[in-house]
């Protein structure tokens, strides 16, 4: 399947439950053109890995992977030699009479080859390209970051024992960061750029009544109306669409229809990760939140 | 020097699109941004795929293409809208009218001025004259003598200065490093190295695993941000504090300087490609507020608010104060609690400490304590080979 036009992209996004905004789907429409990467960065929580997912369903192809963290290396985002296999093979060999060159070559060959997600992505065949997605990347390190650069420029692997390993088609790609440490500049410029912000109200409200079919429109109104007014003040983590989508679930599990004190004390956890929040908002801006997203409600 | 932006912008102007791309993203280098040709080139090919009377998609097409941060998002929108915008404000702004703020030098804070980096900044601080040795500096040794390594840097004169700054230099890079969790191959190392015992097997021993590879983590440099202080007393300081850790940054991962008195500025792009004297006198001359008063709380508050993100647990936090504080010593213990749970370690270097009968007994120093890991003096010589041996330590 062939993302057409930029309507076309909202509209398929859309159909698999995911609210493209048209900056976002311009971006996936050239990516698609120019063969580029997506660098998507933003606040946690705001949908940056999900691009990647509904991109893959709308795509009709398989999703690969790659969640950075730090330490990662070739062998864990490339590949990696079988070395059970390959000694099991050798000691074989022993009651054989093969040649140490023919041992060698076989248990250097694709087939001892454990293929790691970046690998995996080069060398599928599929008829539609895959979507690799790789996942944070801020948290590997320089290195990782220089090593990847070189795979994302050319599509190709070399791995010494076996040879160069070209992309039939590139595949589509999507890199998402949080921040926790500035990007090379080589690596950006590979890269298209998009920052996700959170969402407008008009946006959240139709994310949360997609996401969530059985949810009363008011009761999402005043879910999102609260959100918007808790993302004006100042937390430790300001809740991101996530967090806002499992309080909806919670609330329409609970089966609640209206916000009151006590109801949205209860479920606190479900927007703030972290205590001194909870703290901050029981305090005495509860109210205050309250009242504004209810004000905002009736006017 | 100071040429108004919009006649900058004017100067280039063309008649077809490709000529405005060109010209726009000329302005865009001038500020800055890394609008380098290839991504010029992918601007172009974009535009053929999309409807370019959309101003929407337009400056979508632009900005992924020619912003790579979101704070230059900012700077890009500013200058798109000078450039694209809907009445020519060239047309409208007789040239040389600077009082619309935006000039080439407020939109380019880090444009590079000397071509000179890192260690040859030393010998021509305060003489001007470039002569510098990289032998020289390299073999450098620490050895300053008793008088200069104790001397308060307040009490510092002409000559000293020099002497001083070569030997910030030299100890500067032995600074600083940790393991990294990435492994190396390295003999007598703690972990096997499947790998190569197997290659190294297969080529040496006819398949059978005589020898066992070994590879340990490697050492990796941490990660600093300072924040320096440059109220009134404390400026003569943190002039050598930024200095130091000038020296240290092409030693480190990553660095971020931050001066703060009344507000708090991001000063690492004034800092980068220069020589050490242009940067701290872009640096005195960037600064509004330097010498003002002290509010640390509120800029602690917009560190945390603005800057943090790129913080992680090998970062580590230095402060340099002397704790006289303005505000509202509630913002300080809330914003410290918040640097304590994002960064590694918190320093605070006070000078102060320095002589032997202070206390911290100032409102702002006793509302921070309890979120010091390490509480340092900062005051001559000898304090800095301290803090250097201490961010060492806490690293392993």
């Amino acid at each position: 399947m062939l993302l057409r036009s930029i309507e076309h992209i909202q509209e398929t996004m859309e159909k698999h439950r995911y609210i493209t905004d048209r900056p976002l789907a311009t971006i996936i429409y050239l990516s698609q053109i120019l063969e580029k990467p997506i660098l998507l960065e933003g606040q946690a929580g705001v949908g940056k890995t999900d691009v990647a997912k509904v991109l893959a369903e709308v795509l009709e192809t398989k999703l690969i992977r790659l969640q950075c963290y730090e330490g990662i290396d070739i062998s864990q985002a490339v590949y990696e030699w079988n070395y059970p296999k390959q000694i099991l093979r050798i000691k074989l060999e022993e009651l054989g009479s093969g040649s140490k060159e023919t041992v060698e070559n076989e248990i250097f060959s694709e087939s001892f080859l454990l293929k790691r997600p970046l690998l995996e992505a080069i060398t599928s065949d599929s008829a539609v390209p895959p979507v690799l997605l790789i996942d944070e990347i801020d948290r590997a390190d320089d290195e990782f970051e220089g090593f990847l650069l070189e795979v994302l420029s050319d599509f190709q692997i070399t791995i010494p024992e076996i040879g160069t390993i070209k992309a039939n088609r590139r595949p589509f790609v999507v890199l998402t960061s949080n921040r926790t440490r500035e990007l090379h500049d080589a690596l950006k410029r590979r890269c298209l750029y998009h920052w996700i912000d959170y969402p407008s109200f008009e946006k959240e409200f139709r994310i949360v009544t997609t996401k969530i079919p059985g949810i009363n429109e008011l009761l999402a109104r005043k879910v999102c109306n609260f959100m918007q007014a808790v993302r004006q003040m100042d937390f430790f983590k300001s809740p991101g669409i996530a967090e806002t989508l499992d309080w909806a679930t919670a609330l329409v599990f609970l089966n609640k229809d209206d916000l009151d004190r006590d109801t949205v004390e209860a479920t606190l956890g479900c927007i703030f990760k972290y205590n001194q929040d909870i703290d901050r908002v029981k305090e005495g801006q509860l109210e205050a939140i309250l009242e504004k997203s209810n004000a905002v409600q009736a006017g | 020097m100071t040429k108004p932006l919009t006649e900058a912008a004017g100067a280039n102007r063309g008649r077809s699109l490709l000529q405005n791309v060109l010209a726009f993203s000329d302005m865009l280098k001038k500020a800055g941004l890394d609008a380098t040709t290839g991504r010029v080139i992918d601007v172009c090919r974009s535009l053929q795929h999309i409807d370019i009377s959309n101003r929407e998609d337009f400056y979508y097409a632009l900005r992924t293409n020619l912003v790579s941060r979101a704070e230059e998002i900012e700077r890009f929108d500013r200058l798109f809208n000078l450039f694209w915008g809907l009445d020519s404000v060239v047309a409208e702004l007789p040239g040389g009218d600077g009082d619309k703020g935006e000039t080439c030098d407020s939109l380019c804070p880090d444009v590079e001025k000397g071509g000179d980096r890192g260690e040859s900044f030393i010998d021509d601080w305060y003489d001007g004259e470039p002569q510098a040795s990289l032998e020289k500096k390299a073999l450098a040794t620490y050895s300053p003598d008793e008088v200069l390594a104790t001397k308060d840097f307040c009490a510092i004169t002409g000559d000293e200065v020099k002497e001083i700054q070569r030997l910030i230099a030299s100890i500067a890079p032995r600074l600083a490093t940790v393991k990294s969790r990435r492994r190396e191959s390295c003999a007598g190392g703690s972990e096997t190295d499947l790998r190569r015992t197997l290659r190294r097997s297969m080529a040496r021993y006819g398949a059978e695993i005589v020898e066992l590879a070994r590879k340990q983590r490697k050492i990796r440099k941490v990660k600093v941000v300072l924040l320096c202080d440059v109220s009134g007393s404390m400026d003569c300081y943190s002039k050598f504090l930024i200095q130091f850790v000038y020296g240290l940054q092409n030693q480190l991962k990553w660095a971020e300087t931050f001066v703060f008195s009344t507000r708090l500025t991001r000063v690492t792009p004034l800092l980068k490609g220069r020589r050490i004297r242009d940067a701290l006198e872009a640096l005195s001359a960037g600064v509004e507020d330097w010498s003002g008063g002290t509010c640390i709380g509120d800029c602690l508050h917009t560190f945390n608010e603005r800057y943090s993100q790129g913080i992680d647990r090998r970062t580590v936090v230095i402060i340099i104060s002397d704790g006289w504080d303005r505000g509202n010593i509630e913002v300080v213990v809330r914003e410290m609690r918040r640097l304590r749970a994002k960064f590694r370690k918190v320093i605070w270097l006070n000078p102060l400490l320095g002589n032997a009968n202070y206390r911290p007994v100032t409102r702002g120093m006793q509302a921070a304590l309890p979120f010091i890991d390490y509480f340092l003096p900062a005051h001559n010589l000898n304090s800095l080979v301290t803090l250097g041996k201490t961010l060492k330590s806490l690293c392993q």
